[in-house]
């Protein structure tokens, strides 16, 4: 998700300012940007660099960066240098003076980063968008939909929220940052946007289509939306958009539709990751801003907690106190972190994670000292827990007397897969899917459950999948029987070439004499795969009655017991 | 002298009528196997859930698995999940659907990273936590996993979980456990019969154990189609004898 506060420096300003001088605002550069004395919150200046590539009248002197609506409509336009911006403002009898602001991108950034703090109770990663001049917050909500009862429902409640603290704001719901960026910042970056060449009485609207206080982009839809909007909207720096537009490429759609491969050649690094990103091709990871006030609890001790049951006491005691403040703050907590440093000054890290957001002390600790059974104790001096918060689920109605009746099975099966992950690894818990090769050993994908929510996936729509009734529906099949138990590795059960038909084999120690043969089954795969594979498959049944999987490598000539029918 | 009465109908009457009280006493569900004949032979006509029901296999490749499964399906027409712990990492639930289980609804616990024959103390241990903590979730409907040995104490942990949540649990076994002590409320044998002159080779599911019961044994037959991997009970053929009058 991507929440765009609306000319934000602008913005920021007129909460500071008194009502009645709220209407005419304009913030300039402060002094001519290569004196040396400007605030950059980039190490790099980037942001500058940004705002004199945008404004060349920024280069000598100062110049206005963005101005309010009012300010607008009395003719003073981003980019215009402050002395003729001040000659325009002079006061009316209808409308107040001006008021000329210096720039404080310093300022705007930590003021985005305290909104920041009121949007975590909907996303457990908030993080800062990557512009040079940064208007936006970009949220990661995989997974927090359902809690709100639906992306929708949560986009209202996090603007119902802003709006209680006067903050104009602009969602955009994707499957990816930059096609959420793009839809939030339809005609490009916000100064870039204002930065036209026309005058015109009323600001412009880039994409009027999309101005809207909430867009959500259904999955694989992106594309085909986005080909209208300017090139701008890819996050693209200011050169490359002047050189596409020498091009005659104004667009996103032509620009998406250019062969790939002539594209380095044209445009900076820059700009093709951005156009990887919005196509999908590359992820782009949030980073997450550190939360102001974090949940979490320390305990220090003269002297060492020695053994496993005093580290225990101690866990307890914080987990109740993180618990405590979790039910405070209306949130439930995704993963515990604790550090537990030992008397050599040695730092032990101990990581307990669940699936679904939970407050509950008990449940915490129930995962917590699974963890800690694997730890090698030593006397430690403090512990510090953190806890990474996330939106509480929705309250179901549960019964006062017969509670056994008002199961929730998806919450029971969420309790025991943070039980078993937080013991025995992510990688024990496992769904499977299939897939489309023939290969025996390939036809089914094993995905840990755990990582549904890192690949974009919903655990919670996992997790009903599990439980829930359905009519089997048409599933891909094999195409011939395939044994419920098979080998992780194939056994090898004879050599013999020139034999046409195995008569017998050993596995696990025991003789198996063949009665009986169905087959072949034929599985080659195609000469231009990495790992090709000719085999002949039998199902032979032996003396005893037992059913096996049996094949003849093509290649090689051996035979090879490769599953059972058990 | 007067003729002996025949008295096993009259056996057969109070056998039933026991039984009948037995079942309005319990709280357990009774679920079809999916197989007339073999539900014949149950019981309480079907299997029970909040159960453990073992599966002893004599040798591996009898379709106990495949058999066990099909009962399964009908556990799973209600919320749930199946859960199958596999300790060897072996198990390929490509024909789940053959079987009418949707894929969907499987979770796959694979408490040990090797692929060995034989478990470690420790592996042998997280399996059995991992297979205690399953039957305690009423989020899980029927799990099952392959154990050869489990001590009475575990036996009776997992009794005392299932009949908590409600999961059924089977245990696929091999021959082995039939010297051991057990708990399991249902204890059936697969056995290969041998063919003989007028009959090819079928598998054979033999009751052993009925704890919630009076004693009753019995069997079935079933068939294997290699083509497609179904087992379908064995279709009853005509007497020879019988045949062969007729044909006079």
């Amino acid at each position: 998700m991507c929440l765009r506060l609306l000319n934000w420096p602008i913005q920021r300003q007129q909460r500071r300012l008194p009502v009645e001088q709220r209407s005419r605002v304009a913030i300039h550069t402060a002094l001519p940007v290569d004196s040396g004395k400007k605030k950059s919150v980039r190490t790099d200046g980037t942001d500058l660099k940004f705002v004199r590539e945008l404004f060349p009248a920024a280069r000598s002197g100062p110049a206005i960066v963005c101005v309010s609506d009012d300010a607008w409509s009395a003719g003073i336009r981003p980019g215009m240098p402050l002395a003729e911006a001040r000659s325009m403002a002079a006061p009316t009898k209808s409308s107040s003076e001006t008021v000329f602001l210096d720039w404080d991108p310093v300022a705007d950034q930590q003021d985005l980063e305290a909104v920041a703090e009121l949007t975590r109770r909907f996303a457990p990663i908030v993080g800062l968008d990557e512009s040079p001049v940064a208007d936006s917050l970009l949220l990661d909500i995989t997974g927090c939909a359902p809690l709100f009862g639906g992306e929708a429902a949560l986009a209202e409640q996090l603007l119902r929220r802003l709006s209680q603290q006067a903050l104009q704001c602009r969602v955009a719901i994707s499957d990816s940052v930059a096609t959420a960026w793009a839809f939030s910042h339809a005609g490009g970056h916000f100064l870039q946007a204002s930065a036209g060449s026309s005058r015109p009485k009323t600001r412009r609207k880039a994409s009027a289509e999309w101005d809207l206080p909430v867009v959500i982009i259904p999955p694989q839809q992106s594309e085909t939306w986005l080909s209208q909007f300017p090139v701008a909207a890819a996050r693209i720096p200011v050169t490359d958009v002047d050189v596409l537009a020498q091009l005659g490429i104004l667009n996103l759609g032509q620009l998406l539709s250019l062969p790939q491969q002539d594209l380095p050649s044209r445009i900076s690094a820059a700009a093709i990751r951005r156009l990887r990103q919005i196509r999908g091709v590359d992820d782009e990871l949030i980073t997450a801003i550190p939360e102001a006030n974090p949940v979490a609890a320390t305990w220090v001790s003269e002297f060492p907690a020695t053994t496993t049951h005093e580290i225990q006491q101690v866990l307890e005691h914080l987990v109740e106190d993180i618990a405590e403040q979790l039910q405070r703050r209306s949130v439930g907590a995704t993963r515990l972190t604790c550090r537990l440093k030992s008397e050599d000054n040695s730092v032990i890290p101990l990581i307990a994670e669940v699936v679904r957001p939970v407050q509950s002390s008990r449940e915490l600790l129930d995962v917590l000292l699974l963890r800690l059974e694997f730890l090698r104790i030593k006397p430690t001096l403090s512990v510090s827990m953190r806890a990474t918060v996330a939106p509480l689920p929705l309250a179901r109605q549960q019964d006062l007397f017969s509670p056994s009746e008002h199961i929730e099975p998806t919450e029971e099966l969420a309790s025991v897969v943070n039980r078993i992950s937080n013991r025995l690894g992510k990688q024990s818990l496992l769904t499977a899917e299939f897939t489309t090769s023939p290969v025996p050993e390939n036809s089914i994908r094993l995905r840990s459950i755990i990582d549904i929510s890192s690949a974009g996936g919903n655990i919670d729509d996992r997790l009903s999948e599990l439980v829930t009734p359905e009519t089997l529906q048409t599933e891909k099949q094999s195409v011939f029987n395939v044994p419920l138990r098979l080998l992780p590795q194939p056994s090898l059960i004879g050599t013999q070439a020139k034999t046409p038909m195995i008569e017998g084999f050993q596995w696990n120690g025991l003789a198996y004499v063949v009665a009986s043969v169905t087959g072949p089954d034929r599985i080659q795969t195609d000469w231009w795969n990495d790992v090709t594979v000719h085999r002949d498959y039998y199902r032979v049944t032996t003396q005893s009655g037992a059913a096996f999987w049996i094949y003849a490598d093509l290649s090689s000539g051996e035979w090879y017991l490769h599953g059972v029918f058990d | 002298m007067s003729a002996v009465p025949n008295i096993s109908p009259v056996i057969e009457h109070l056998r039933r009528q026991l039984l009948r009280c037995q079942i309005a006493h319990s709280t357990q569900a009774i679920i079809s196997s999916g197989y007339q004949s073999f539900d014949q032979l149950l019981p309480e006509s079907g299997l029970p859930s909040g159960s453990v029901i073992e599966w002893i296999s004599d040798t591996p490749g009898l379709r106990a698995t495949t058999i066990a499964l099909r009962c399964a399906a009908g556990f799973l027409e209600k919320p749930g999940a199946l859960a199958v712990v596999d300790s060897f990492n072996d198990f390929h639930p490509m024909s789940l659907s053959h079987l009418g289980i949707p894929l969907s609804r499987l979770l796959l616990v694979r408490p040990c990273c090797s692929s060995t024959a034989v478990l470690s103390q420790a592996e042998r241990s997280d399996a059995l936590w991992a297979l205690e903590q399953l039957a305690r979730c009423p989020g899980v409907r029927v799990m099952m996993t392959w154990i050869d040995r489990l001590s009475p104490t575990a036996q009776r942990r997992l009794q005392l979980a299932v009949e908590k949540s409600g999961v059924t649990v089977f245990l696929m076994r091999p021959a082995t456990a039939l010297r051991q002590t057990s708990w399991a409320d249902l204890r059936f044998r697969v056995q290969s019969s041998a063919p003989t002159e007028t009959t090819s080779s079928h598998i054979t599911v033999r009751l052993v154990r009925s704890k919630n019961s009076v004693q009753r044994h019995g069997q079935v037959l079933l068939d294997c189609n290699h083509e497609t991997g179904h087992v379908l009970e064995a279709s009853e053929l005509a007497d020879p004898a019988s045949a062969k009058t007729a044909a006079c």
